[in-house]
This record gives structure tokens, sequence and C-alpha cells, in this order.
């Protein structure tokens, strides 16, 4: 079949989606994973094994690791070179493994978050993925990376993340930090609330309406210097049977009693307080960012006291 | 340090929002390209010229 040349302005990434799948109950072919890489090779950049998370409802373990190098072997012998992947939980050997054969490997924190990840990422990078001087010998890649500390604090060759689309939709944008004129990707960036509809309005120092007056103009002077407007909108009680504007949309669900009023949200100006849309655009700019001032790979790793750690 | 944002396939908007603001590394998953629209469409659809997005 001859295929049509794409104008294609991506590098895709395919993961199995085997996370997913396992938190479904879902099991997904190998054969079948195969047949639709081998189909879609030539627009993939990268593409993951197809990882075995949890069997029976139980966490990565031996097992799930032996099943997961089963299936990098199926695929490698059908002519792919998958990604190889190793999760928490599994075996140390398996890692080893990895990074004795292969250049690229995948680390998975299946769903661990939080102070006892730190320690497990600290054995694979300090352990097995690190030489003596901290420098790594392989690139790695890192399944769900959403902490900044986490993809700070490690030589990631590259990591994906989810947040930047789950912070736009919760009502916020990231903020990096303001020191001497300069803005610091490199240390916690502030993940502020701008969402005119935000339920965090009322909590001190989660919303842009309740930071101090010096915080807010950095807000401000981060968002206007992106080319972006926070937006204005006002709210006012009004009879379900108002016909919507361009500039309007209802920001409560539908009372149930047929003569009570509906709140509605008149938009006077748009920006990232009205608009998820502007809020996703000024996120993909903050990762954007982030990538270009991070230090270029490879770098090494220095263990660091987990003292303090903000996940 | 690379960053792949991740993104539901069937959600076209989103993706023609990462190409708009020229963001090239995306992750999708197999798992949500099993139903739905086929990659090679997903990735043509997404990488045409983008028009000025309405504002909702």
């Amino acid at each position: 079949m001859k295929r049509r040349k794409l104008n294609k302005k991506v590098n895709l990434f395919l993961d199995s989606g085997a996370f997913s799948a396992w938190t479904q109950g879902v099991e997904i072919d190998v054969h079948d994973y195969i047949e639709f890489i081998k189909e879609h090779k030539d627009i993939l950049e990268v593409y993951a094994n197809l990882d075995v998370i949890g069997i029976g409802g139980k966490q990565p373990n031996r097992l799930t690791a032996e099943r997961t190098l089963e299936n990098q072997k199926i695929m490698e012998e059908a002519g792919l070179e998958p990604l190889p992947c190793f999760h928490f939980g599994e075996p140390f050997e398996f890692l080893q493994y990895y990074v004795e054969n292969y250049d690229y490997v995948a680390l998975g924190v299946a769903g661990n978050t939080g102070l006892k990840l730190v320690p497990w990422l600290n054995e694979c990078f300090g352990q097995y993925i690190c030489d003596g001087e901290g420098n790594p010998k392989v690139k790695v890649h890192g399944f769900a990376v959403t902490s900044l500390p986490v993809m700070l604090r490690y030589p990631w060759y590259s990591v994906d993340s989810t947040s930047w689309v789950l912070t736009s939709r919760m009502g916020s944008v990231y903020i990096p930090r303001y020191y001497n004129g300069k803005w610091v990707y490199d240390e916690n960036s502030w993940k502020i609330a701008v969402s005119s509809r935000s339920p965090d309005k009322v909590d001190a120092g989660k919303h842009i309406d309740t930071l101090s007056p010096r915080q807010k103009q950095v807000v401000l002077d981060y968002v206007h210097n992106k080319g972006y407007k926070l937006g204005t909108s006002r709210f006012e009680k009004i009879a379900q049977t108002h016909e919507v504007k361009e500039n309007e949309r209802w920001a409560e669900k539908k009372p149930k009693d047929k003569t009570a009023k509906r709140l509605l949200e008149i938009i006077d100006e748009e920006g990232i307080a009205n608009r998820y849309q502007l809020r996703d655009e000024m996120n993909i700019i903050y990762f954007q960012d982030l990538e270009k001032t991070m230090q270029e790979w490879p770098w090494p790793f220095k263990q660091k006291g987990v003292r303090g750690f903000v996940l | 340090m690379k960053v792949y944002l991740v993104s539901f396939p069937d959600d076209i908007p989103i993706l023609k929002r990462l190409v708009k603001k020229r963001k090239e590394e995306i992750l999708l998953s197999y798992f949500f390209l099993r139903e739905g629209k086929p990659l090679r469409q997903v990735v043509d659809e997404i990488s045409k010229e983008p028009k000025k997005e309405g504002s909702q």
C-alpha cells in the first residue's frame, strides 16, 4: 500500500498505555501492538515496550519484570527496537540488565509519588544508571514524571508529563520563580490558580486574587511577558431562559427548580482567567522554557538529602 | 531534557494547540489509539496549518 507523505510537525513517542490498561482491567495483546507499530513506524520517533505492570491486581514484582522482558524479546524478534521499561517494585537486576544491554531505557513509577519514590530513584540512578562520577551511562526516560522536583533532580534524557493539561483544566498555570530580574526554572515553580471560577479563590496564596500585591505583580508580569492577559469576567444570577451570548457561559449546573436563577459568567476581556485554551498555551510555553533552561544532558547526578523535598 | 507532553489522541483541539505553539514532542498511548481515529489521520490533521483558534 502506497502511503501519502505526511506533513509531519510532531515527534511522536508511543507508549503502550499499559498502566491505563492495568487500572481498567484490560490486557493488551503484544502481537496487536507489534502490528500497530509496524504500520506506523515511519511516524514514530520512539516506541516503548509493552510493559506488564500488574498481574492479578498486584503491584509490579519479579513476575511482571519477567513478563515485560518476554515482551521485549517478542518485539525484538519481530524486528522492532522498543524502549525497555523497568518499574518501581521490580528487582533491580532487571534494570542492571537493561543498562548493560541498551542505550536508552525507561523507568515507570507505576503510580508512586512522594517520598517513597525518591529513595527508589536514588537507587536507580545512584547504583545502576550512573557511573562513579554520577554521569548517566545510558539515556533514561521517566514515564509520567509530573513532579517538577523529580524532573529537576535526576539526569533524565526525557520525561513525559500530563500535568501541563491537568493543571490548566484545574484552572491553574505554572509560573517560574523570579529572582534578581530573572525567571528561574530550576526551582520548584508556582502553580497558581487563575480561573475566574476556581474553588481555590478563597485559599490564601493559591489563587492570583489571594496573593500579596507584590506576588500578584510578579505573576502578571510573567503572563504579560508571554503575550497573554489575565482577562476579566463578571457574574450575574439570571433567569434560566436567558439566551447565552458569545461572550457568556453558564457558571453553574442547571437548577432543578425551573424558576430559580442560574449563575452566568460574562466575559469582558478574554484571558487565562476565563479561557482554558489560553491556560493550555501558557503551560506549553512554560515546559518549552523549562526544557531550554535545563542543563544539557548528560549531567552528573549528585545524591542529595530528601529533607524538605516537596512533591 | 526533552519533555514529551501527553495528550489523548482523539483530542484534536489539544493536539493542534501543541503544534500551534511549536511543541513537537508529544506522547500518545497505544491503549487509547486502539479505537477511534487512525493515528496517521490524527497526525495529518494536526500537522495542517493552524487556523486562528476561536474564542470557544
